[in-house]
């Protein structure tokens, strides 16, 4: 439902971080999941070598169960941080590639590359995806700030198998609205995640889109 | 042409130590033996000659300064000489131990002529240090012997008979033994042979010999086989004043690319690999390579590839004291239709092919890459990735989704390790799932788990391992694994399992 909203999301930087490193994985699949609703261009990840051998490349196959086409996905490995933020800012600036996602295993990139990054994204209309694998502190340029943990499904009654994906969703900071914490589930046939049906929590209110303009001010 | 460099040890090891007027020379062993290999020009006025033994030199001339061999710098030294010469002709090639040949039967015009090329060749090599020989011949036995043998540096075309006549028979480039063995029958020249009946030498001394005599007269063609593959397209540019600047290069490769375009426009092709080299003053040629994803001629679109791998290259660039020259090649070209170029298939293609080129100039073409799909169990072999510039045509996704459906493939994980880890697993039921593991030094309690998914290595591939019996499980705090048991569980006692992926 969040990822529906995509068009708030696009032209501007968002921070997606695994609360756990072992929990990387969830942040992935909701940062791809972010990326192939926000657009039907391209989509370019892009990070360190080492972030490949600790928390494993990414897979054509799961990809394209995870409702991203493998055949508009580019990966870059760079063998430093410096190489990542620059890989960002040139495919943010294409025009043929609509979400960027840079994952970065260091944390304090600094306000000065985000500020960067952020104007990238903004010129061409992209979306910038920062994965991170532990929650950063650091001051940051970004619209929101996401921190991504995993969820105990709910395995099939019968067969014990482990059931739709599940996530705990954290907004930390939200430039458009209110911050919050769902738990949200995947849902297969709409290729996007959605609310847990057992989640009853009363939750607040939906991020929805402040017209940048007047956030601005005259 | 043939250079000969021949003092290439002593001028070497001079260059390295500083240049130095008194006696010099280069040992090491032949048979049992240290021997002078190689001696500079002061040691010879003493009276030393190669081959003399280390022992017997040193008795002469107590002050004679020795160095041991080094054959592999000679021979990196060589290649960086012979790589140098590409500045005269394309066609170069090395002639171990010491000489380089080239053929500069197409572009001596350039350089108004023969005999000022030589000059030119002369003083510059001269300038790096090096004692040289040139002598230029209509074929490459005849210039070889000349430079060696005589003092001539050009050997007019007709001449090469009365030239060779008088010379020793190793001048042929024979081995040893075999001038060896016509010394012992009183053949000593390359005249002694000249006139001799043919059939009866071949047969008393083989082939070889003919050969290199029919060789060095023109009667038989012997081609120069280039060191580097000649590039279809050059376009090349000499300064009067060295350049240096990083913006000098740039805008000379664009002016570079500009002639180059209008010799691919001609041919009809356009570039998929560029190469810019830079000859520097000092001798040293840098070459920078680039590479496309789809044939290009546009000279911005080119000089853009450059302004990248500059940039990636920043510290190995080093102008020195400035280039005096640069060449363009084009080292890969493609068939590129006309209308191809500026409008492209799709304006977001040929946008998505430009940053492609520009990250894989700038990170290597290895780091840039996209995945193609194969019809297959095995993971490893189901996703692969591939340069994103490589042109693999269909990257099979669509009959991989058909695959998938028809096989009823599991569920397969979002990032997958290239090396699947070893945990430790402990399994309720033998051939069942694990009820805990250990990845990592984290212990997982497992909390529901689906499987397993038996997939088979390829009979092929036998020592790769044996089937491997998949389970995608979920621990108590909703981590998803894929994991695997490697064997199958009658045929071992103590299965060995493996980490292999993580589901979001």
């Amino acid at each position: 439902m969040f990822c529906a909203a995509g068009g708030p999301l696009r032209g501007a930087l968002h921070e997606i971080a695994a609360a756990r490193e072992s929990e990387i994985a969830a942040a992935t699949g909701f940062a791809l999941a972010l990326a192939a609703r926000a657009t039907s261009r391209a989509v370019l990840w892009t990070g360190e070598d080492m972030a490949c051998a600790e928390s494993g490349a990414l897979h054509g196959p799961g990809l394209d169960l995870f409702g991203l086409a493998p055949e508009r996905f580019l990966a870059v490995q760079a063998a430093h941080p410096r190489d990542v933020l620059w890989t960002m800012e040139e495919a943010l600036r294409c025009a043929a590639v609509g979400a960027v996602i840079g994952e970065f295993r260091r944390s304090g990139l600094g306000l000065t590359a985000t500020r960067r990054l952020s104007l990238a994204a903004a010129s061409n209309h992209g979306i910038a995806l920062l994965l991170r694998t532990t929650p950063d502190v650091e001051p940051s340029a970004a619209a929101t700030r996401w921190v991504i943990g995993a969820a105990p499904s709910a395995p099939h009654a019968a067969s014990h198998a482990p059931g739709s994906p599940r996530i705990e969703a954290q907004l930390v900071r939200n430039r458009f609205g209110e911050p919050g914490t769902w738990t949200l589930e995947w849902n297969d046939d709409e290729r996007n995640f959605a609310r847990a049906p057992a989640d009853r929590e009363p939750v607040v209110q939906a991020a929805f889109d402040r017209p940048r303009r007047a956030a601005a001010g005259p | 042409m043939s250079l000969w460099f021949k003092r290439l040890s002593t001028d070497r090891v001079a260059r390295q130590q500083g240049r130095d007027p008194r006696p010099l020379a280069v040992f090491g062993k032949r048979g049992n033996a240290d021997c002078l290999t190689a001696i500079n020009a002061a040691a010879e006025r003493l009276g030393l000659h190669p081959g003399v033994t280390l022992s017997h030199a040193r008795a002469l001339h107590p002050d004679l300064a020795v160095v041991a061999e080094d054959a592999a710098a000679d021979a990196q030294l060589l290649d960086r000489l012979t790589g140098w010469c590409v500045r005269y002709t394309p066609l170069v090639s090395d002639d171990a131990p010491d000489g380089v040949l080239l053929d500069i039967g197409g572009c001596a015009h350039l350089f108004g002529g023969e005999q000022a090329l030589i000059d030119d060749l002369a003083a510059r090599v001269a300038g790096f240090g090096f004692t040289l020989r040139i002598a230029v011949a209509g074929t490459i036995g005849a210039a070889w012997a000349a430079a060696r043998y005589t003092a001539k540096t050009i050997v007019a075309s007709g001449d090469e008979r009365a030239m060779l006549a008088p010379l020793p028979l190793v001048a042929l480039r024979i081995p040893g033994e075999t001038a060896a063995t016509l010394a012992r029958v009183g053949l000593n020249r390359i005249g002694d042979t000249l006139d001799m009946p043919r059939a009866p030498l071949a047969a008393r001394f083989g082939p070889g010999l003919l050969r290199q005599l029919d060789r060095a007269l023109g009667k038989e063609s012997e081609p120069l086989e280039p060191r580097l593959p000649v590039a279809p397209y050059i376009a090349e540019q000499r300064f009067a004043e060295p350049i240096a600047r990083e913006e000098d290069v740039l805008a000379i490769t664009e002016r570079l690319a500009g002639r180059l375009k209008i010799l691919l426009e001609r041919g009809g092709d356009g570039a998929r690999h560029v190469e810019l080299a830079l000859f520097r003053t000092d001798g040293a040629v840098q070459r920078i390579a680039a590479g496309t994803s789809r044939p290009i001629r546009d000279p911005g679109e080119i000089r853009a590839l450059f302004v990248e791998r500059l940039a990636a290259l920043a510290d190995e660039v080093d102008p020195g004291f400035g280039y005096d020259m640069a060449r363009l090649s084009v080292t890969c070209a493609e068939p590129c239709p006309p209308e191809q170029i500026g409008l492209g298939g799709s304006e977001d293609q040929a946008e998505l092919d430009r940053l492609v080129d520009r990250l894989s100039a700038r990170l290597g073409a290895r780091r840039v890459t996209r995945m193609i799909a194969h019809d297959s169990h095995i993971p490893e072999l189901a996703s692969v990735t591939v340069p994103a510039q490589t042109d693999a045509g269909d990257d099979g996704w669509t009959a991989y989704r058909n695959f998938r459906e028809s096989e009823g493939l599991s569920p397969r994980p979002l990032r997958l390790f290239a090396r699947p880890e070893p945990i430790e697993a402990i399994a309720s039921v033998p051939d069942g799932p694990p009820a805990r593991f250990r990845w990592r030094r984290a212990q997982h309690e497992v909390a529901a788990a689906e499987g397993p998914e038996r997939i088979e290595n390829t009979w092929w591939n036998e020592e790769e391992g044996v089937a491997r019996d998949y389970f995608r499980v979920e621990d108590t705090n909703g981590l998803r694994f894929w994991l695997y048991r490697a064997g199958l569980y009658r045929d071992t006692t103590e299965p060995r399992w493996f980490m292999h992926g993580l589901f979001a």
